[in-house]
């Protein structure tokens, strides 16, 4: 048992922390992050990877969110990245050009589509939300229902037949509507069984990822709660002279701690061989994470008064992500 | 990073458990299970059953007679006992007095007092609170004035557990009123309750039982030889005693065994309701707290010494609050027949639990005052 990063995770986690603190958001972090290979990270090395596991996602999730950085990470290389790691075939060399970013790839999960196999291939219809950063990739992994049963796909994004509505998410991220009218899909990933699981690990990763950016956020939010708390004067004196005040930084902190720990624990549990201890490892770490982002959040909010509510602050935006990761967890 | 135990832990944990369902006596293993009442010879049999063993005290050194474990297998250790529904090993002797004994009992002390500490054949009470000192313990007016060879010690002590079993009390006493700072002129006395002049009176809380005591010293002459440390030192051997108290007070095992008996009362077509939601919920904060509590112990294993116990503390006695309340609704009617300790078992003890573990967030450092731990200690404010 231990709780040590390797020397080589230590200074991962020193670049990525530097690397999101220097950089502003958009595509020229985004490439940044390829040139650094964190996107690489968790892919085999035979196939431009580095073959890295979930501890490196996790280091690198949490160094964003302590950022307040918004990337395309979670979606594109938690979930769909997963996705291509684990189908028995991917298209050819597009796991490749992931790990190298030069193609960008997005998840599209959410959201109702019907496919069929024709003689030309697997055609869709239907529509998907909130599919994170879709403006800009290059492929989407689309999951969709032939009849009851799952299949996953890999759709291009300039395909005929796909339209795209951009816009935000509460939590500043770049989100888009998919619409798909007789789409044919590029290739087919999964079907059946095979597809559910791999939905199921995309899901897992992806909490994984979101649990440890979560984490981030909470510190950031906890920092600078700190900061207001031991420089705002009123009264004639620090509100962290108020007892009241600092009993709630004090359950912020236990928050973030049981956080931190479920965070550890979805990297040890998220490859564990065994899909019902990964199943209720995950839901626990969803419970947990969940309740103290809101905790965090909100009592983060509350004791930087009204500065805390205002679009300027970060304390609030990162309150609007913590809350969207909230969401998101309960939804499993 | 890595959760998973060595096979040499893993060799150490089956063999304890292996030794725990050999010795541990079925009618103390029901009394556990069911939440009731210890008479003292479930407790007093065990310990010595433990010690014959050389378990009986965890956290202490091969030099003190102790095992010598590591942190890692101190927690395997107690995990294995919540486990298998087995006592503790008394506290007031093995984590509080003990590790005491051993940093600064004279070597006449240690001679005197570790093996019969070891083998519960002193059992302990702790004399520190008094009706004006609880959370702000160094306000304590107890007073031990010197006569000769031994002080005369006056004054009250409330909250002794078991006490009313014990043979010894360590005690913090005031020995000298004029100190600049009220912790500075308090010292730390092993006083023999059999002694002339001490008056044990039992206190019933709400759950029926008679845990805690009030003790009345009344001109108790103590023999200066009795006295740990320096005269007026005693601040610091007592701060070293609470930090031990709050180590591994988490108790996690023994809130899984709490949710186990939530399941069990649940059934299979309650799982899925409001109930079983909510064991969920606790037992998901438990698993957070359970790696909470390692990464604790990695840290004081590499020598740093962690504040965030403070955090076990809190999390620890919330978690054990909700899953005794819980077991509470759960068990429902039937659990509303009450008995006082003495009169027999009523069918469930579920409330008297419940009851019991209100002071669980009192007693050991209260939730509020582990809040203001943190807020100075942890977070610089």
């Amino acid at each position: 048992m231990n709780f040590d990063l390797t020397e080589d995770q230590a200074m991962l986690k020193d670049s990525t922390e530097r690397l999101f603190a220097e950089a502003a958001d958009g595509d020229d972090l985004w490439a940044r992050m390829a040139e650094m290979g964190l996107l690489a990270a968790p892919f085999a090395e035979d196939e431009g990877g580095l073959g890295l596991g979930p501890v490196e996602t996790m280091i690198v999730a949490e160094a964003m969110g302590r950022a307040q950085a918004v990337t395309p990470y979670a979606g594109a290389i938690a979930a769909a990245g997963t996705v291509l790691r684990l189908a028995d075939r991917a298209p050819e060399g597009l796991i490749v050009a992931v790990a190298s970013g030069e193609r960008r790839v997005a998840w599209a999960g959410d959201g109702d589509v019907a496919t069929t196999a024709a003689g030309d291939g697997w055609r869709l219809a239907g529509r998907k939300i909130n599919v994170d950063h879709a403006a800009g990739a290059d492929v989407f992994v689309v999951t969709a229902l032939d009849g009851t049963s799952p299949v996953v796909l890999v759709v291009a994004a300039d395909a005929t037949g796909l339209t795209r509505r951009d816009y935000r998410l509460f939590d500043e991220a770049a989100a888009s509507e998919l619409r798909f009218e007789g789409v044919v899909a590029q290739s087919v990933l999964a079907q059946g069984e095979a597809a559910a699981n791999l939905i199921a690990r995309a899901g897992e990763h992806h909490a994984a990822a979101r649990a440890a950016e979560a984490v981030g956020l909470m510190q950031a939010v906890l920092d600078a709660t700190l900061e207001h708390l031991k420089t705002r004067r009123q009264f004639g004196v620090t509100l962290s002279s108020f007892q009241a005040l600092r009993h709630k930084a004090a359950d912020m902190l236990v928050a973030l701690e049981q956080a931190r720990s479920m965070a550890m624990f979805a990297a040890l549990s998220v490859d564990d061989p065994d899909a019902d201890v990964r199943r209720k490892a995950l839901s626990q770490v969803r419970s947990v994470v969940g309740k103290a982002a809101r905790l965090v959040g909100q009592t983060g909010v509350q004791l930087h008064g009204g500065i805390g509510v205002t679009e300027e602050h970060p304390v609030g935006r990162a309150f609007r992500r913590l809350t969207l990761i909230d969401l998101e967890m309960e939804r499993g | 990073m890595d959760l998973s135990f060595s096979p040499q832990d893993i060799a150490f944990r089956d063999e304890v458990r292996a030794f725990i369902a050999r010795e541990l006596s079925p009618e103390t293993r029901r009394r556990v299970e069911e939440g009731r009442a210890l008479t003292k010879a479930d407790v007093v049999d065990w310990q010595r059953t433990l010690n014959a063993r050389g378990w009986a005290t965890p956290s202490w050194p091969t030099s003190a007679g102790g095992p010598g474990w590591s942190a890692v297998q101190r927690y395997i250790f107690m995990d294995e006992l919540y486990a298998a529904r087995a006592p503790e090993p008394l506290s007031f002797n093995v984590s509080m007095i003990g590790p005491v004994l051993i940093e600064y009992g004279s070597p006449d002390q240690k001679d005197r007092f570790l093996k019969p500490t070891a083998n519960l054949d002193i059992w302990w009470a702790q004399g520190f609170s008094e009706p004006g000192a609880g959370s702000d313990l160094a306000a304590l007016s107890t007073t031990a004035v010197r006569d000769g060879d031994h002080y005369v010690v006056n004054g009250q002590k409330l909250w002794q557990g078991m006490a009313h079993r014990a043979d010894w009390m360590f005690t913090l006493v005031r020995t000298d009123p004029a100190a600049p700072k009220k912790q500075g002129g308090i010292s730390f006395l092993l006083i023999d309750l059999t002694s002339p002049g001490i008056t044990i009176r039992p206190i019933i809380t709400i759950d029926g039982r008679h845990e805690v005591n009030e003790v009345f010293l009344d001109d108790v002459r103590v023999p200066v030889a009795d006295r740990i440390g320096e005269e007026n030192q005693g601040w610091t051997y007592a701060k070293y005693l609470l930090s031990n108290e709050r180590t591994g007070i988490a108790r996690i095992g023994m809130t899984r065994r709490v949710l186990a008996r939530v399941r069990d009362a649940l059934g299979a077509s309650g799982a899925d309701g409001r109930y079983g939601r909510e064991a969920d919920a606790i037992e998901a904060e438990l698993k957070a707290l359970e790696i909470t509590q390692l990464r604790v112990l990695a840290a004081q294993a590499a020598g740093q010494t962690d504040p965030r116990s403070s955090i076990l503390k809190i999390k620890g006695t919330e978690l054990r609050q909700a899953a005794s309340e819980l077991l509470m609704r759960v068990v429902g009617p039937a659990g509303l027949e009450f008995v006082y300790e003495g009169e027999g078992e009523a069918p469930f003890e579920a409330a008297s639990n419940y009851f019991t573990l209100r002071a669980a967030s009192i007693y050991g450092g209260a939730s509020e005052v582990q809040k203001n731990i943190i807020a100075s200690s942890v977070l610089g404010l």
